[in-house]
């Protein structure tokens, strides 16, 4: 079970630059649907690849899925070879993503983000419209749902991405 | 924001494959392009077509006009930094039939009862429902557990 409070007051006590998006983004949205993971987006540069990796440490940062026993090094250089990375903690699953499909990367998403208070944490979290963009972007099938979901939620709320709690 | 799409970056790449083409022309020897100087670069500035040399048969060296090869490398540049992620996302949402008929199915009740509450009290409930969820799979992993130690009868779905 993953520990939402923990891992994002983790992020947000490190001074990581990330934005929520997937499922959680959804249910700050309003979704009614469960989510069992953290998915964020997170700032490339060096700076924040020392924040995120400081943050997490003490979780015991794994690939997860990754078979038990196998070298895997928590650290900038790891992070700086590969983009996204789906994470087991001892606080739970977490997806550290460097882009994502219709977004891009962190700066690329800044400006499609709202502020929210998490846990007593100020986070960025990517707008309705532009959770509906990418995750239409990523043209998955089992996402159809949650899109339809978040469609739902964006007639309701009028189409105005001003969010209002 | 620039809002590329497949068309355009199409063309911006048709551009550059035109610029960089080889014609079986354009390959001769390099003994014949220093016999041939002045004539190989005229063809080259006309054509804007790189000449491929070879030497013992075999590609050495691509020489290309100055003008040309600078249009490559501004090519390239545009294509670096193309923000092809957008390329695939329209500037408004479109109605996407398939979804369309998805959302015939969403329990707005739901969604509306969300909308009312804070942010604090969604992310509470989806903590909530985890927790639930989380329960209910730990008391059927146990059920399943007893039920084959009591000699493998089916426990419901």
């Amino acid at each position: 079970m993953t520990d939402f409070e923990t891992l994002i007051g983790a992020l947000a006590t490190g001074r990581v630059e990330f934005v929520i998006v997937g499922g959680l983004a959804a249910t700050v949205h309003g979704s009614a649907r469960l989510t069992q993971d953290i998915d964020v987006v997170y700032a490339r540069n060096e700076t924040n690849l020392a924040r995120l990796v400081d943050s997490l440490a003490r979780y015991e940062p794994y690939l997860r899925g990754a078979p038990t026993g196998l070298p895997f090094d928590w650290s900038v250089q790891t992070l700086q070879r590969g983009l996204n990375f789906t994470i087991t903690t001892t606080a739970g699953d977490i997806d550290l993503l460097g882009e994502i499909t219709g977004g891009g990367g962190y700066a690329d998403l800044l400006s499609h983000t709202i502020e929210i208070d998490l846990f007593g944490h100020s986070c960025k979290c990517l707008d309705l419209t532009w959770l509906i963009r990418t995750k239409r972007a990523a043209g998955r099938p089992r996402d159809f749902e949650m899109i339809a979901e978040l469609e739902a939620l964006l007639e309701e709320r009028g189409s105005s991405d001003t969010y209002s709690a | 924001m620039v809002t590329l799409y497949w068309h355009d970056i199409y063309c911006k790449f048709n551009d550059l494959e035109q610029m960089v083409m080889i014609d079986l022309d354009d390959i001769c020897s390099l003994s014949d392009f220093q016999r041939r100087t002045r004539e190989h670069i005229r063809r080259l500035r006309a054509t804007g077509r790189p000449e491929v040399l070879t030497v013992n048969g075999r590609a050495a060296l691509v020489v290309h006009d100055a003008a040309s090869y600078q249009e490559i490398v501004n090519a390239l540049e545009r294509a670096r930094t193309l923000p092809a992620f957008t390329s695939t996302v329209p500037d408004v949402l479109e109605p996407d039939p398939v979804v369309e008929d998805y959302k015939q199915h969403v329990d707005r009740t739901l969604l509306r009862e969300n909308l009312r509450r804070t942010v604090e009290q969604r992310v509470a409930n989806l903590v909530a429902l985890q927790a639930l969820t989380f329960e209910a799979r730990r008391a059927g992993e146990a059920a399943r557990r007893r039920s084959r130690a009591a000699g493998g009868g089916k426990v419901g779905q």
